[in-house]
């Protein structure tokens, strides 16, 4: 068991969740796709700390560089899908504009996030760890209409201790915890129930050399 | 410990003891709106049945998402009179105001921060007998609750609407608690998003501190930051943002202290108008 980072090419833009996407439960979902059972705790390739009763893997830290920082950007989706007239179905439109025309007031409009790169960093066998989260279409919400797609560019080895960037519970010793805290209420492993955590911002970045 | 829908629910009881909604035991387990199951609601086996017209569904929501619905003109106003008809008044509802904002503090207390329109409709109602009714933006209601002392403590939650809308559903559904200036989420009807005020806030008191308050409210003065933060960098126009703060060093300063969020970035010039004026009069006063 040993620290490693995961470094990813970040494709689309993410919307964040939430709870911002933290790579045990991210882990979980994949093992569950995997083995196309998502009634129980999978065993993940990760290092689990008793004393804190959480993975010791990080949440998405964002990977910017000197030329591409963190930048917004705007998904229009349509919230519900009603069904299409004929007209409208034979012949649909080729360009939607999100401001002004008639498609416009039926999607949502979500705030998203682009970066060059995404990081998780973590304790366990990183090598495991990318085959598994390759198996996700994508990171954040909507990863089923193609935002947060990504595809995992490098595993390192790490000691930093980079994966403590992730929720710990209230009671921890504020001098083990890497951040300035933000009082939250959340689980701090997958399936768990909510208790009182200390977490890093939602957003966190990374230059990238 | 607070939570979104039990902060507003206790807040907006007074509409509820005026105007009661006519209630039914749910036959359905959950929150049509904020999926929350009844027995987990602040009223278990009591829902407001709700059918936007005749041949729809019915839905069930909880007394907290159902509240925005009922119409109050005893404790709110009058929003119209149906076909300009003085015998027909439509009472205004929580969930039907568009341009207002408002606040509910740890203590359970609402405040809406409205429009002049909106306050002269609501000017006989029992809110605003309260004192609760303010003419000014929601994101000013926040700093001037928050610089009179009468948002603590933080940490217990407070709610606050940057914009109540039109669309009830999506306010309820996605309704945030906040707890601390670094994440304020700004609850509306296209949802809910955190906004670091904190850092807007330090961020103002450096433009004021270096005589750039009035500067700093025009869009131009902040066009290459805008731009790089929705993707379109210019290293020229940075350099001329840089020179115009007084060097890279000070340019470093004030991004430092700007928030890490891309939107809140491009959202910039809007939340300066609002926070600066503010301040600055804190300071002459």
């Amino acid at each position: 068991m040993s620290g490693f980072r995961l470094l990813l090419k970040q494709h689309t833009p993410l919307l964040l969740t939430g709870v911002t996407p933290r790579l045990d439960r991210l882990l979980q979902e994949a093992c569950s796709r995997l083995h196309q059972d998502w009634s129980r705790l999978h065993d993940l390739p990760l290092a689990w700390d008793a004393e804190q009763g959480f993975f010791r893997a990080s949440q998405v830290i964002f990977g910017i560089t000197a030329e591409h920082g963190l930048e917004a950007r705007e998904l229009g989706l349509p919230a519900s899908v009603g069904c299409l007239g004929l007209g409208e179905a034979a012949d649909p439109p080729r360009r939607v504009a999100l401001n002004g025309s008639p498609t416009s007031p039926r999607l949502s409009r979500h705030k998203a996030y682009l970066a060059p790169y995404l990081l998780f960093y973590g304790e366990g066998d990183g090598q495991a760890c990318a085959e598994l989260l390759e198996l996700l279409d994508g990171l954040g919400r909507e990863y089923a209409r193609a935002a947060g797609a990504f595809s995992v560019l490098e595993v390192s080895a790490d000691a930093s201790g980079q994966w403590g960037l992730r929720p710990w519970p209230s009671s921890a010793d504020a001098r083990r915890v890497p951040f300035e805290p933000v009082a939250d209420h959340l689980s701090l492993a997958p399936r768990g129930e909510s208790v009182g955590v200390l977490r890093p911002p939602r957003l966190i970045r990374e230059r990238v050399a | 410990m607070n939570s979104a829908h039990g902060l507003f629910f206790q807040a907006t009881s007074l509409i509820r003891e005026v105007h009661p909604p006519t209630l039914e035991a749910p036959p359905t387990p959950l929150c049509a709106v904020c999926g929350r199951p009844f027995e987990e609601t602040e009223t278990p086996g009591s829902a407001y049945p709700y059918r936007y017209g005749g041949g729809m569904a019915t839905e069930y929501l909880c007394l907290a998402c159902a509240t925005p619905r009922i119409a109050a003109p005893r404790v709110l106003g009058v929003e119209r009179l149906a076909g300009g008809n003085p015998e027909a008044p439509v009472g205004a509802k929580l969930g039907m105001l568009p341009g207002s904002g408002g606040l509910i503090t740890p203590a359970g207390e609402l405040h809406l921060a409205l429009p002049a329109g909106f306050v002269r409709k609501f000017a006989d109602g029992l809110l605003a007998a309260r004192g609760q009714v303010h003419q000014c933006s929601s994101l000013a209601l926040l700093l001037h609750f928050h610089r009179d002392g009468r948002l603590g403590p933080l940490a217990e939650g407070f709610v606050f609407i940057e914009q109540f809308g039109r669309k009830a559903d999506r306010l309820m559904a996605g309704l945030r608690l906040s707890r601390g200036l670094e994440e304020v989420w700004f609850n509306s009807d296209e949802g809910a998003r955190p906004v670091d005020v904190a850092a807007l806030i330090a961020s103002a008191h450096w433009l004021i501190e270096h005589d750039l308050a009035g500067r700093a409210q025009k869009p131009a003065f902040w066009r290459a930051l805008t731009l790089a933060s929705k993707g379109a960098r210019s290293e020229r126009a940075l350099a001329t943002f840089a020179e115009a703060l007084g060097g890279v060093e000070a340019a470093q300063a004030l991004i430092d202290r700007l928030p890490v969020d891309p939107h809140d970035r491009v959202d910039i010039v809007r939340y300066m108008r609002a926070i600066i004026p503010i301040l600055e009069a804190e300071v002459g006063a």
